[in-house]
């Protein structure tokens, strides 16, 4: 028990206080006026789950994170067994599974995060040479990409691109050219671009533009020439076949993308989430219309209130001050872990910290970027304040394995 | 500790990178600071206003009509509750399977349900109506059986109810629900979906009095649109019940009047208070019925009332146009005296009557084939002498004639408050030009208007409205159904000076009383006062003649007077007994009333409120 002496009681404090903000509006969000209610007590299961998670959080951060690093590719395999034989039985939509006995759902791919983090730390940890080239890069790729995709064809698009978060952050703490970085995500961003301008938002030549940028920057940066080749060949193959692949999707494909470009187009479909989820944001105002008062809220208008639109409640009960307060709180909670990350004792610790502040991160600015439409609608929960336990208990355990970074860093 | 690959980059490179990592969170943050600080302070308030509209459901409420009432304060009509069916949202299954439980009970055809099946899909969040005006049988059933049929809800509205239908349908016409393309329309912006509007009668008439102001209340919705309960921030504005119109109408004369025109197929009567102006009484045959209107009838149904070949909208009191045939001598009476031709002696014009008269290449026959003999103006008129007057329109000419029937304003609209009422017609030379060609017309045209035939026509009620100021000596009053001081329908008085219209008073009576009067079988008997008038027959090329007679009670005092239209009805002496016997139920009604009267006095304002 000595060791709950020796915790980081800021970073808990920040934890804890988002924790208790969170189940504060899952209570709120519980206390609607319509009929429709299903009578679930969220707030009671949350408060259930909290407990579970807080034990997690102790038992985790008693282990060495030597044992962590060693069972990490264990885990992380286990975890990818559990992913395939999901999507193999066909459960995989759901994305639950329950634990035989229990009558407890959880979420495998939560889960995955963690044991990728871990997997993808140790990788890196252990190499002896910095990494500078595309053939450097295809481990680290493969060890995200794998359960990236596994969670893509389940499909939670939203936890995919919280891999990719996880693996840029990563890859960049372990000194990976900022180059490289850039090119990794240049066949998104060309193909981003390659569908504005064919859409004809914007009367510029967006993609041809990139590209033209794109090779100028791998010539200066005198790359290897094979990687430069696979990039330049990757952007033009992206940029040309856009053309074909959008007009390959059927009519309510496109639509499903172009509402997320203008949710007007669809003011009742999928347009609703997002343009309900601004009115409630806004007319909160500077300081909210009160606790358990907002009228979205109270009225079903906001979609998904306890879990992915759980931050709208917050924008329209406690306003600009309850949004900014708790914005700064995460700040500082991702800072602090990045501060852990600088004096960790080992390269693991540190790269797996780094990775958790990715994931943090990630679904942090996924979910309220998608409230207020800067974001697509991918139904990513946000951390410590959305309902769901899996979730939880895996936030919980991340800041567990943090603790036991924080007890044995470096005394730099 | 173990070489790590990290640790050879440095301290120093380390830092940089924690550096530039919380630069990498912190961008972002900010980013979504703004955005927020841009919602939720910037544009605050187009987004409460956007949350506010989310949850409020503005509800209108129609006014009630304003009831209409006889002279008396008896009602005619009044708005009754009906209950119409409705089912509250729900799932569509559900809602297929209500309606099929319905169906069992209101007999609804299986196309019928999926009419309404394709109507709840266009408009899924608002309840959908099943059926309206229910009857009670059926209402008290689904009230036992409410329990048996999910999401039923009996809602109330008002209908128009006309309590006397029929009888009164070409006065108060008819009520219909506002078409979707006149809601869009600036004349009734004020009006709500389903609001009844006048289609006709003093319904279309008074329409804007009528109406009322609508209201309008609040509620609150969730996201799925159910209603929550009054939305307590806003007050709801209930609605203002239009005016209620107090009508000139006897509805005891009415009913009267209807019930003796009933006895012929088609035909009209109206009666009015030459002293006023004021309607008594108004019918036209064949009708419909405003009840029935008035709830909504089948297409089918509709087709027939407006195709019958009788036409059955066509009120004949006002949209009617006949030559009046010998009713019309009286004019002629009146024109020739102005002119000079007829003196304050009567005998100062007298004619030989051989039952006709040679004008030109042309006779013209009078209706007493075997003649008139030696006859002056007061005989002329008892006997409806046809030669007489031709011989009299000859001295006036027809350029004289149609100048002054022009001037008499006897051939105008009335301007009474019934809408859709025609003009009659007197010709004048661009007319006859027009119609005939130049040079296919003379002077002898005259002879024929003399007598009311030919090119002119009248409707009943311009002509009720001539007779009326021979009554008052040249008062006229505009003909009206709403109640209201005499003095605002005065009119301009008569072309002709009271002398010359007086001198018709004794030979009208005669028309009735005399011994060779023509309406000698419609006399009064036993009865302290006399009825006077004038028959004629309307020529009618198309086929049997038309009866008409235009009667005056009482005949030394008029307080009414009566005309009558029996298309086909032959000649004016038979539909004179049609006056007769209206007059003596009017008789009978007065001496209620002053018995009334007598017996409640001094409070004399009682009289009138009888109760049925």
């Amino acid at each position: 028990m000595i060791w709950i002496r020796k915790y980081d009681w800021v970073m808990l404090g920040l934890v804890f206080l988002l924790t208790a903000f969170g189940i504060l509006m899952i209570y709120s969000a519980d206390q609607i006026q319509t009929t429709r209610a299903s009578g679930v007590i969220h707030y009671q299961r949350q408060l259930v789950w909290l407990a579970i998670s807080l034990v997690a959080l102790f038992l985790v951060s008693a282990f060495n994170s030597r044992v962590l690093e060693m069972t990490s590719y264990f885990c992380y395999g286990l975890t990818l067994v559990v992913l395939v034989v999901l999507l193999v039985t066909g459960k995989g939509v759901e994305r639950w599974v329950m634990i035989p006995g229990t009558g407890v759902n959880v979420q495998p791919a939560e889960f995955a995060k963690l044991a990728t983090i871990l997997a993808l730390a140790n990788y890196l940890a252990g190499r002896k040479k910095r990494i500078d080239s595309l053939k450097d890069l295809v481990i680290p790729l493969l060890i995200v990409l794998v359960p990236a995709g596994l969670v893509l064809l389940q499909p939670d698009l939203g936890t995919s691109i919280v891999f990719g978060f996880i693996l840029f952050g990563m890859l960049f703490w372990a000194g990976l050219p900022l180059i490289y970085l850039l090119l990794l995500v240049s066949p998104i961003v060309s193909f981003y671009l390659a569908l504005v301008t064919l859409l004809g938002q914007m009367r510029l030549p967006l993609w041809g533009l990139f590209f033209i940028f794109l090779c100028i920057l791998i010539f200066y940066n005198r790359i290897y020439l094979m990687d430069a080749a696979i990039f330049t060949l990757a952007n033009l193959l992206t940029g040309i076949l856009t053309s074909p692949l959008w007009n390959s999707l059927k009519l309510y494909q496109q639509n499903r993308i172009l509402v997320f470009f203008q949710p007007e187009r669809d003011p009742q479909g999928s347009g609703w989430q997002i343009i309900q989820s601004k009115v409630a944001i806004g007319s909160g105002g500077l300081l909210g219309k009160g606790y358990l008062e907002g009228t979205q809220k109270n009225l079903a208008f906001l979609p998904a209130q306890h879990t992915d639109f759980i931050f709208p409640l917050v924008g329209e009960e406690f306003g600009f001050l309850g949004v900014a307060v708790s914005l700064l709180l995460f700040f500082l909670l991702l800072n602090h872990i990045i501060e852990l990350a600088r004096v960790s004792g080992t390269s693991f610790a540190s790269l797996a910290s780094v990775g958790i502040a990715c994931f943090l991160f990630g679904h942090i600015i996924i979910n309220v970027g998608m409230t207020v439409g800067l974001m697509p609608i991918t139904g990513l929960p946000l951390p410590l304040f959305s309902y769901g336990g899996s979730f939880l208990l895996t936030c919980y355990l991340a800041v567990g394995i943090l603790q036991r970074f924080y007890i044995e860093r470096s005394s730099v | 500790m173990p070489y790590r690959s990290l640790h050879d980059e440095g301290v120093s490179d380390r830092l940089l990178k924690t550096q530039l990592a919380r630069a990498l969170i912190l961008i972002p943050f900010l980013v979504l600071i703004t955005i927020f600080f841009r919602y939720q302070v910037l544009h605050t308030t187009e987004y409460s206003l956007h949350s506010e509209e989310n949850r409020l459901r503005r509800i209108e409420l129609p006014p009630p009509r304003g009831l209409i009432t006889d002279r008396n304060g008896r009602v005619l009509a009044e708005n009754i509750p009906a209950y119409s069916i409705e089912l509250y949202p729900q799932p569509l299954d559900s809602m297929r399977i209500a309606l099929e439980k319905l169906s069992e009970l209101l007999g609804l055809s299986v196309s019928q349900q999926e009419q309404l099946v394709q109507k709840y899909r266009q408009r899924s969040q608002s309840p959908l109506r099943v059926v309206t005006d229910i009857d009670e049988k059926i209402q008290a059933v689904l009230e036992e059986h409410r329990s048996e049929f999910p999401g039923i809800h009996l809602r109330s509205d008002m209908k128009r109810s006309y309590v006397y239908g029929e009888i009164l349908a070409h006065v108060l016409g008819y009520v219909g629900e506002i078409t979707d393309s006149e809601m869009e329309s600036a004349r009734y912006q004020d009006y709500t979906l389903g609001s009844l509007v006048g289609r006709s009668g003093i319904e279309a008439q008074y329409e804007n009095l009528l109406h009322g102001k609508r209201g309008v209340k609040f509620i609150e919705v969730d996201a799925s649109g159910r209603d929550l309960g009054p939305f307590l921030d806003r007050q709801p504005i209930l609605p203002e019940r239009g005016r209620d119109l107090q009508l000139t109408i006897d509805i005891r004369l009415q009913q009267a009047m209807y019930e003796i025109l009933d006895t012929v197929d088609i035909g009209s009567m109206v009666a009015m208070d030459p002293n006023t102006g004021e309607i008594l009484a108004l019918a036209s045959k064949p009708d419909f019925d405003p009840n029935r209107l008035s709830s909504g009838i089948s297409s089918d149904e509709w087709r027939q009332l407006l195709f019958h070949p009788n036409k059955p909208f066509l009120n004949r009191v006002i949209q009617g146009n006949y030559p009046p045939g010998s009713t019309f001598k009286p004019f002629t009476a009146m024109l020739g005296a102005e002119l000079g031709y007829i003196g304050p002696d009567v005998r100062s014009l007298e004619v030989v009557c051989h039952g006709g008269l040679q004008y030109g290449k042309r006779f013209f026959k009078c209706w007493q084939a075997g003649g008139h003999g030696k006859i002056g103006f007061h005989q002329a008129v008892e006997q409806s002498c046809d030669t007489f007057f031709y011989q009299l329109g000859i001295k006036i000419g027809l350029e004289a004639f149609c100048r002054y029937g022009k001037e008499s304003g006897y051939f105008e609209k009335t301007g009474i408050d019934l809408p859709n009422e025609e003009s009659g017609l007197v010709p004048d030379e661009n007319w006859f030009n027009r119609n005939y060609g130049r040079g296919n017309w003379g002077p002898g045209n005259v002879l024929n208007l003399s007598i009311g035939q030919g090119e002119i026509s009248l409707s009943p009620l311009q002509l009720t409205a001539m007779y009326a100021s021979i009554c008052t000596n040249g008062k006229r009053y505009r003909p009206h159904l709403l109640m209201g001081e005499p003095e605002r329908y005065r009119m301009p008085d008569a072309v002709f000076s009271p002398q010359n219209i007086a001198i018709l008073h004794v030979p009208l009576t005669d028309v009735v009383n005399g011994p060779l009067g023509t309406a000698r079988g419609s006399r009064l008997w036993g009865q302290e006062k006399q009825l006077a008038g004038k028959t004629g027959t309307s020529q009618n090329p198309h086929g049997e003649d038309h009866a008409l007679f235009v009667g005056i009670y009482p005949a030394d005092a008029p307080e009414i007077v009566i005309s009558v239209v029996v298309e086909h009805g032959l000649h004016g002496s038979s539909s004179a007994r049609l006056v007769r016997d209206l007059v003596l139920r009017y008789i009978e009604y007065r001496q209620t009333e002053q018995q009334e009267e007598l017996a409640l006095h001094p409070d004399l304002r009682s009289a009138g409120e009888i109760h049925r």
